[in-house]
């Protein structure tokens, strides 16, 4: 299901911003829907790599929004370099996705 | 009950609590441990941390973190929707390793904790939640030392429960 990242690139000389959506609940838990408890569900770790090297990573807590917004730079790259994004949830679901500069 | 009796329970009762504890830790931490060779350790206490002091003292010891102006913080100084707060951390140090973000009066103040390598510039952008109108502090680890940044932003309606 590598269909919930979308990630968004552009090259300015040769910094590259990243900008990626995630879709996610990012639910914090503990409150209450229709009398049903409502499990945490939220992304915990987020890392990208730029041509295989892990550039950046985050840690998450049940603070950040639902569905996710995530962008920072890059610098040294070209167009062509691979990005790839990767992300794993405290229920242990996970998802990624691979593209080019 | 006698008095043993009673002294049996008092003496169960944290026992209960700690294993309860170590059962919630090891749920926790079990399903990352196959992906630890993939990911920086998570700052796991910091995230259970309910107050912005322990979470500061988790996260960065007893470090001295002046604030910076070369930190610069963007955000809408009135929010209107608490659970969804665009934010944007810039800075001119040249070799950030992290960044993290911490909302003075969230039930978890620890919002993020980013980790950059060298190739990155000082630059990250997301969205946070907001239980109600507070300080956000951006705290920048480089290789020369920890700094931060604060900024209050005015909450409408607070991101709490969402």
């Amino acid at each position: 299901m590598s269909n919930s990242i979308k990630v968004r690139t552009e090259l300015r000389g040769n910094d590259a911003t990243v900008r990626m959506l995630i879709r996610h609940p990012m639910e914090i838990g503990g409150r209450r829907k229709n009398g049903e408890y409502i499990a945490p569900h939220f992304i915990t770790h987020v890392s990208c790599k730029h041509n295989g090297l892990t550039v950046a990573q985050a840690h998450w807590g049940p603070g950040i929004s639902k569905n996710p917004y995530l962008s920072f730079v890059i610098g040294g790259a070209n167009s062509g370099d691979k990005i790839e994004v990767r992300w794993v949830d405290n229920q242990g679901a996970t998802d990624e996705y691979g593209t080019e500069i | 009950m006698d008095e043993r009796d009673l002294i049996l329970t008092i003496d169960r009762a944290p026992t209960r609590r700690r294993l309860l504890r170590a059962a919630i830790t090891a749920a926790c931490t079990l399903p990352f441990a196959w992906i630890k060779g993939a990911f920086a350790a998570r700052p796991i206490e910091a995230f259970r941390a309910e107050t912005v002091a322990d979470t500061v003292a988790v996260l960065f010891g007893d470090r001295p973190i002046p604030e910076s102006d070369r930190i610069r913080i963007s955000a809408a100084d009135l929010a209107e929707n608490g659970s969804v707060v665009p934010i944007k951390i810039e800075t001119d140090f040249t070799d950030v390793t992290a960044v993290s973000i911490i909302a003075m009066k969230n039930p978890v103040p620890l919002v993020a904790k980013f980790a950059f390598s060298t190739a990155t510039k000082g630059f990250v952008a997301t969205r946070i939640k907001l239980a109600s109108s507070s300080e956000v502090i951006a705290v920048v680890e480089t290789g020369s030392g920890t700094y931060q940044a604060r900024k209050p932003i005015e909450v409408t309606i607070g991101g709490c429960s969402v």
